[in-house]
């Protein structure tokens, strides 16, 4: 078929009106934006095949043109549309659960436990706008049908201006170091059974502000080959002080969190980043605590190799009246040996002390950890199933070590 | 539990033979990649063109000799930890990675004639079929196929 551009443009518009009358037609007022929307993407792309066409027709001598396209066959073809990627769809959902069976997990239990299930889903709403939702829902401490905890782990309206500007607001994990962000929840997507010790929920003893409500502001950085990144973010964090003041007021805790890291391009895989994190934290009753977490990471994760590394010092003040200080890293170290077997291996250290009302002996009642370390193995039995195994040591001030296991079946649907 | 465990991952240890290309459409203003932003794009951490449209990864089937070739030698990964280190990307809230999985090379060349921000890994000896007469066949490290030290083999 020989296409001019004069004769293109006719088609273009008729295909314009007749597709936009039918679709009005069809969709209720509300959507007419949306329906504007794929009318637009669609003239978009009709004029990139008109331009692609007269590009192919002026380079060449004589009067051929690239042959047509021939539609494809529905042999070859699925019976989604042939011009559009498989997850093209605007709602997006995938769901993470586990079960697991533990073993002196928390110094002196042996039991099966049902894991958490992890509901996240996206919804494109225009070419900028994107809504992002998960839900975890804890059964670990379910002993009543009604006993399960749901937690509104992210909700955000995310607006995408490009590869350097972009917002988010609502609910948001905060991007302290590396582990965070990346592995969120969902058992399935980390390698190994369990977090390092450092990024335990808030809700589950853990000492880092992991999640907060705000703004986050992300995006690159010009930088040529180092591809630098950025994350600025500016929100409450949670607060899970018994605090008689502190905590159900979001204005005390201004929790503000810088983070930069580079993905260079000379090595793929490899990413070196920082983040200095600013709040108010209220531990207690009475306590107003100025708390301060700077941390780094080096991580390269490509093809059989993922290896983390995460160091962190956190800093609690309360005035002239006492300081606490934690110092700690973990190296997680993992290979693939064989298509479906990962083993894996983590060390983590960690050392609380302090001075007055915060003194050593007060930081270790709430941290009581000081080393762990983890053995294990990942199996992917299918593409969505994953079984791990699991052996860790871990010593900590209050009581004598003791050895956990840990077997989990994680999967993704 | 014994199903699952006698159920086996897809297993690609068979060495892909042959030679690959990548191609583009007709329209792309990438004429040369360079090896790695290749293996960039197929990753999912480069998602956009120069021009800022959205790539559009089209990979064949499971099985077929250039998903073998892209999963063992060109991405170093299995389809399983492909999948997790997709999902991963979503699930960090960044823009989801554009997938056509195709299960001929010919549908993927016609794709590819149809999308103007495609970019699929299809056989040496596909190019010279007619659905693959209507694209661009990008250089890798300045090289096409055929040509000393071309590394799509």
């Amino acid at each position: 078929m020989r296409l001019g551009l004069a004769s293109a443009l006719a088609l273009l518009l008729v295909e314009f009106t007749a597709g936009a009358g039918a679709a009005w037609a069809q969709e209720p007022p509300d959507d007419k934006d949306q329906v504007i929307q794929k009318l637009v993407e669609r003239v978009e792309a009709l004029e990139r095949q008109v331009a692609a066409l007269e590009q192919a027709r002026a380079a060449q001598p004589g009067p051929t043109l690239p042959p047509e396209p021939t539609p494809i066959t529905s042999a070859d073809a699925p019976a989604t549309d042939a011009t559009q990627p498989d997850n093209a769809s605007r709602f997006n959902f995938h769901g993470y659960a586990d079960a697991d069976f533990q073993r002196d997990v928390d110094g002196g239990t042996k039991k099966f436990e049902q894991g958490e299930i992890d509901l996240f889903a996206t919804e494109r709403l225009s070419l900028h706008l994107t809504a992002l939702i998960e839900l975890a829902l804890e059964t670990d401490a379910e002993s009543l049908a009604d006993d399960v905890e749901i937690n509104v782990e992210r909700m955000l309206l995310q607006y995408r201006r490009n590869d350097f500007f972009n917002v988010d607001i609502g609910s948001y994990r905060t991007a302290l170091g590396y582990y965070s962000t990346a592995y969120l929840r969902g058992a399935w997507l980390q390698t190994a059974i369990s977090r390092p010790k450092m990024f335990t929920f808030e809700d589950q003893g853990g000492f880092l502000p992991l999640h907060a409500v705000g703004v986050s502001v992300n995006g690159r950085v010009p930088s040529g080959s180092l591809n630098l990144h950025y994350v600025l973010e500016a929100g409450s964090s949670r607060n899970y002080g018994n605090t008689g003041g502190l905590g159900p007021e979001p204005s005390f805790n201004r929790a503000t969190n810088l983070a930069v890291f580079s993905q260079p391009a000379g090595v793929p895989g490899l990413e070196i980043g920082f983040s200095t994190y600013h709040d108010l934290f209220s531990p207690e009753a009475g306590f107003k605590l100025n708390r301060a977490v700077w941390m780094v990471h080096f991580v390269y994760v490509r093809g059989r190799v993922e290896l983390l590394n995460e160091g962190m010092r956190i800093d609690l003040s309360d005035g002239s009246s006492g300081s606490g200080t934690g110092l700690g890293f973990y190296s997680q170290f993992a290979y693939r040996i064989a298509p479906s077997w990962k083993p894996y291996a983590r060390v983590e250290y960690l050392n609380a002390y302090g001075t007055g009302v915060l003194e050593t002996a007060v930081d270790r009642l709430y941290v009581p950890w000081k080393t762990v370390y983890t053995g294990g193995v990942r199996h992917d039995l299918t593409e969505n199933v994953a079984l791990k195994l699991e052996l860790g040591r871990e010593t900590d001030y209050l009581r004598p070590s003791y050895i956990t296991t840990a077997v989990q079946l994680a999967f993704t649907f | 539990m014994a199903a699952l465990l006698a159920a086996s991952m897809p297993q690609y240890a068979a060495e892909p033979a042959g030679t690959f290309a990548a191609v583009v459409h007709q329209s792309n203003s990438t004429h040369n990649l360079r090896f790695r932003d290749l293996v960039s794009l197929f990753e999912g951490a480069s998602r956009e063109w120069p021009n800022g449209s959205a790539v559009v990864l089209v990979e064949r089937d499971a099985g077929s000799t250039p998903f073998r070739y892209l999963m063992l030698r060109l991405l170093n990964t299995t389809p399983g930890e492909y999948k997790r280190s997709l999902q991963n990307i979503e699930y960090r809230g960044e823009a989801p990675v554009s997938i056509k999985i195709l299960n001929s090379d010919a549908a993927a060349c016609q794709f590819v004639f149809n999308v103007p921000s495609a970019i699929a890994i299809v056989e040496t000896n596909s190019l010279a079929s007619p659905a693959c007469s209507g694209i661009q066949v990008l250089r890798i490290d300045g090289k096409l196929p055929g040509e000393e030290g071309y590394r799509l083999k």
